[in-house]
């Protein structure tokens, strides 16, 4: 993986959803090398395998949720950026988030916003 | 002879036209141990029962319906037989009176009849009349047997000196004849007698003619009665003797004497009754307070005494000491020891004023002793009673005042349909007063309420003989608003459990309908507020992508344009014949910008998958819609595997995480009569339990659930249960789990009321059944069973 481009991994339990991110971040292909898994255990060993400078995670997954993985992306890999990427407005998750994430997102998340947002934290 | 014994087997007649004043005096005077004849009404009755069979007194009621009024009457029976009658009337007219009169009667009672005074008239009247009779018998028996046979004629000369006696002396004095004549007339007679009959002898011989009584001595010298009547034995113009005519009326004395004898211990008996009957007043009187009643006593004991004027009495009782003003302590004196419950409460003493100058140690009679002893034995009964009563009033207060605080309807009703009680609650909650409803018939009384539900509670409360509960009677208030009472029937025992009516004890409960209403609306807020954002994020996902698909829809058809114009020109070149090759290349290259074979291959997907998630944002808008079905006064019949596809759709995000829902939905089962909104709100809150119970048991772990759903029909109910494959529920609150108020979830966690209302919902709302099974570790089964008719 050439090292000129930026790692960016996305985790959600929902398929369709990644396939609609995929798509739509299409242009930024040449830019960004993107990875794409539905749980936090396929997160972790792509995690292990490949270099990711940001992960973008869903909070209510299956098994992990977001939260949890990030907290290990935080731990094992602290360099990396941490987007939480969630439909809930569950309080706990706002009050809790502050340490563990850099970015918080709600679903659903207009492109260019999700784009900047991206461009904005790599820098 | 003990005459009131005796007196006992008389035979007593009622002459009275009115029942009721017939059966009181029946009942005191058989009360008393009397024998009462029969009680019949008419002056004709009254004649036909004296002639056939023996009567020994008759109550007579003077004004009576028929011919004969009470005096006819008892002029006629007194034709028949010589019998004691005692007037029976209200009336104290004059001319009665003095009409009643000359029948003789033995008494005159006016009514209404005191039961002291009827007793001791007829008493008396017995007892004088029995001794009267008796006298009078045997003056006839006297008359016609014995009579002519004792007469004893005999002659003396004017010194006295017997000249002639008939025989018949010998049998009657057991001298002989010849014993007797040519004896002085004064050896024989009694000596006290003796100068009252010489005055008689003497005034005689003058020709003053008086009859005698003297006593004679036999020549036993037993004393004799005799009466003689005397005329003067004239010869030659000369007095020279007596002619006498002697009878024997010794038993007639004696009987006379009886009499007497039986006169004055009547008087003496009177006295005592007189004393009793007072007390028995003082008893009687039930308003009297102990110590009144003790100090009452002390003046009424002394008049059975023989001299009431000189003897007094006190009491001691319970600490206290009740005596007259004047009293002086004096050493003669009786007591009675007053016994209450077994033990000595006190004594009564009964003393002489004055040191009495008769010569007996004792001053009192034997006799005496025993009526105090009546009296007093009467007085702890009675102070027994008294605190009976006391207790009893205690009670009967304690009662009231319990009553009076009730704050719910309390209605008694008889056996009799007569309304018995209506307290305060009553009159307010129906505005109707107490006074309008008491002792009237309770199903006239005119409170607006479900009489058909009433009737029917206290038809099964008195079939089965147990409380009936009656929940949301309609009724209508005073100011004409319509509310809800809850009513419980109880029935109502004696003592020895026969029904002696029932209460009605009500609520008005639509205060707690109201707030029963608002915490299913609560917690139905609470169910959805806890949903929206598992609904939020429902929604989120499809709308992220959908978006996501037409960003690069649109940018896909900017390639595809791109792509196009090159084509339009290639078309136009090879149409002029020019660079064809050249236009070629310039194709594949903007192909090659393009990622033509991605977008090519991702459009239809990308189209495919917007479709697919605006359907799904549709279908939970559209579940959301119906399951937040506005409420119906009325039951609607539901697709109950509808309903619960909707349920399962809103309530995915509670649940996706952590189990799988499998569904078995009977296609055939019918519609079932419902209230939509709160059944929907039922299975939520059992889904939800459901999915936390699964993700307690699988924290920490990938491993996943199973919910599962099933609908049939079993008889004329549909059965829904709905199982997990959670923790379970420990058996210890598995019969708590329905409880309103029970939770086990900690506070500020929401209501913790979703299965207390899921009951409320089937049971009450719905006439179902809810139930569970657990299994620790294992997971729960939840069943409820609908009615299929409403």
């Amino acid at each position: 993986m050439p090292q000129d481009k930026m790692g960016i991994l996305f985790v959600d339990d929902d398929p369709k959803l990644l396939e609609g991110l995929r798509r739509m971040l299409r242009g930024k292909r040449e830019v960004w090398e993107m990875a794409f898994v539905v749980s936090g255990r396929e997160a972790l060993a792509v995690l292990a395998g490949s270099h990711i400078d940001i992960i973008v995670a869903d909070y209510k997954m299956p098994g992990m949720n977001g939260f949890e993985l990030l907290e290990k992306v935080k731990d094992e890999y602290p360099h990396i950026r941490r987007i939480l990427l969630t439909g809930q407005s569950d309080e706990e998750v706002f009050a809790r988030s502050g340490e563990i994430v850099h970015r918080y997102l709600s679903k659903p998340c207009e492109p260019g916003v999700l784009i900047e947002t991206l461009e904005h934290i790599s820098t | 002879m003990n005459g009131i014994d005796a007196m006992k087997s008389k035979r007593i007649l009622i002459v009275e036209d009115e029942i009721p004043t017939a059966m009181y005096l029946r009942g005191i005077l058989e009360g008393r141990g009397y024998s009462v004849a029969g009680a019949v009404a008419t002056g004709e009755e009254a004649l036909a029962r004296f002639k056939a069979e023996q009567i020994d007194l008759v109550l007579m009621d003077i004004i009576l319906e028929g011919e004969m009024d009470g005096i006819e009457t008892s002029r006629r029976i007194k034709k028949l037989r010589d019998v004691p009658i005692i007037y029976l009337t209200a009336s104290t007219d004059e001319r009665n009176l003095s009409r009643a009169m000359e029948t003789e009667p033995h008494g005159y009672l006016i009514k209404p009849i005191d039961e002291y005074e009827l007793y001791s008239t007829v008493e008396t009247t017995l007892i004088r009349d029995s001794l009267e009779k008796k006298i009078r018998e045997s003056e006839e028996k006297y008359r016609t047997l014995v009579g002519n046979l004792n007469d004893v004629l005999l002659t003396v000369d004017t010194a006295g000196t017997i000249t002639y006696i008939s025989p018949v002396i010998e049998r009657m004095s057991g001298y002989m004849v010849d014993e007797i004549s040519g004896r002085n007339f004064t050896d024989f007679i009694h000596p006290d007698d003796l100068h009252a009959l010489l005055e008689s002898f003497t005034s005689t011989l003058k020709g003053d003619l008086a009859p005698s009584e003297f006593r004679m001595l036999d020549r036993d010298g037993t004393v004799r009665h005799m009466r003689s009547s005397s005329r003067p034995i004239v010869e030659k113009g000369e007095v020279v003797g007596l002619s006498t005519l002697m009878t024997d009326i010794t038993d007639r004395k004696m009987l006379e004497a009886e009499k007497d004898r039986f006169l004055a211990d009547l008087a003496e008996r009177t006295k005592e009754l007189g004393c009793l009957y007072n007390i028995s007043k003082i008893f009687e009187n039930r308003e009297l307070p102990l110590n009144a009643i003790l100090k009452e006593m002390t003046k009424a004991i002394p008049e059975a005494w023989q001299y009431p004027d000189m003897v007094q009495a006190r009491i001691v009782y319970d600490g206290r000491e009740y005596r007259p003003r004047n009293f002086s302590q004096k050493a003669h004196a009786i007591t009675a020891d007053i016994v209450v419950r077994g033990e000595k409460a006190g004594y009564v003493q009964v003393s002489y004023r004055e040191k009495r100058t008769t010569q007996s140690e004792e001053p009192f009679l034997a006799e005496e002793q025993k009526l105090l002893d009546v009296i007093v034995e009467r007085l702890g009964t009675i102070i027994e009673h008294k605190q009976a009563d006391e207790e009893l009033r205690i009670a009967r207060r304690e009662i009231e005042s319990l009553l009076a605080a009730i704050t719910s309807i309390l209605i008694q009703v008889s056996t009799k349909d007569q309304v018995i009680r209506w307290n305060r609650i009553a009159e307010i909650t129906f505005g109707i007063p107490a006074s309008a409803v008491l002792n009237r018939k309770f199903s006239q009384c005119s409170i607006k309420w479900e009489w058909d539900n009433i009737y029917e509670g206290i038809f099964y409360c008195i079939a089965e003989d147990k409380p009936v509960r009656l929940d949301e009677i309609v009724y209508v208030r005073p100011d004409g608003k319509k509310r809800f009472l809850g009513i419980t029937v109880n029935p109502i025992k004696d003592v020895d459990d026969t029904l002696m009516g029932f209460l009605l004890f009500g609520t008005d409960i639509t205060e707690r309908k109201n707030m029963e209403s608002q915490l299913l609306q609560a917690q139905k807020l609470e169910s959805i507020g806890q949903l929206a954002a598992g609904i939020a994020h429902e929604i989120n996902t499809p709308t992220q992508y959908v978006n996501d698909n037409v960003h690069f829809l649109q940018g896909a058809f900017a390639d595809y344009q791109r792509l196009h114009e090159r084509c339009d020109l290639l078309v136009a070149a090879v149409r002029e014949e020019g660079t064809t090759v050249e236009m070629a290349k310039q194709i594949e290259s903007i192909k090659g910008e393009i990622d033509f074979p991605f977008i090519n291959e991702e459009i239809p997907k990308a189209i495919e998958q917007s479709i697919d998630g605006l359907g799904r944002i549709s279908r939970i808008v559209q579940s959301m819609k119906q399951f937040s079905h506005p409420g119906t006064d009325n039951k609607v019949d539901e697709d109950i595997n509808k309903a619960l596809e909707n349920t399962v759709a809103i309530s995915r995000n509670e649940w996706k995480y952590v189990a799988d829902v499998e569904t078995d939905y009977d296609p055939d089962i019918p519609r079932v009569p419902c209230f939509p909104g709160e059944l929907n709100q039922v299975f939520l809150n059992i889904l939800v339990n459901a999915a936390q119970a699964i993700e307690e048991k699988n924290r920490g772990s990938d491993e996943k659930g199973v919910i599962r759903i099933s609908t049939s029909q079993v008889e004329s109910s549909v059965e829904i249960r709905i199982s997990d494959t959670g923790k379970g529920v420990p058996p210890d609150i598995q019969s708590k789990v329905f409880d309103p108020f029970f939770t086990t979830k900690a506070v500020g966690k929401g209501t913790g009321q979703g299965l207390a209302i899921s009951h409320a919902v089937i049971v009450e709302k719905h006439g179902g059944t809810i139930s569970l099974e657990s299994e620790m570790g294992k997971g729960t089964i939840f069943t409820i069973r609908l009615p299929l008719e409403g």
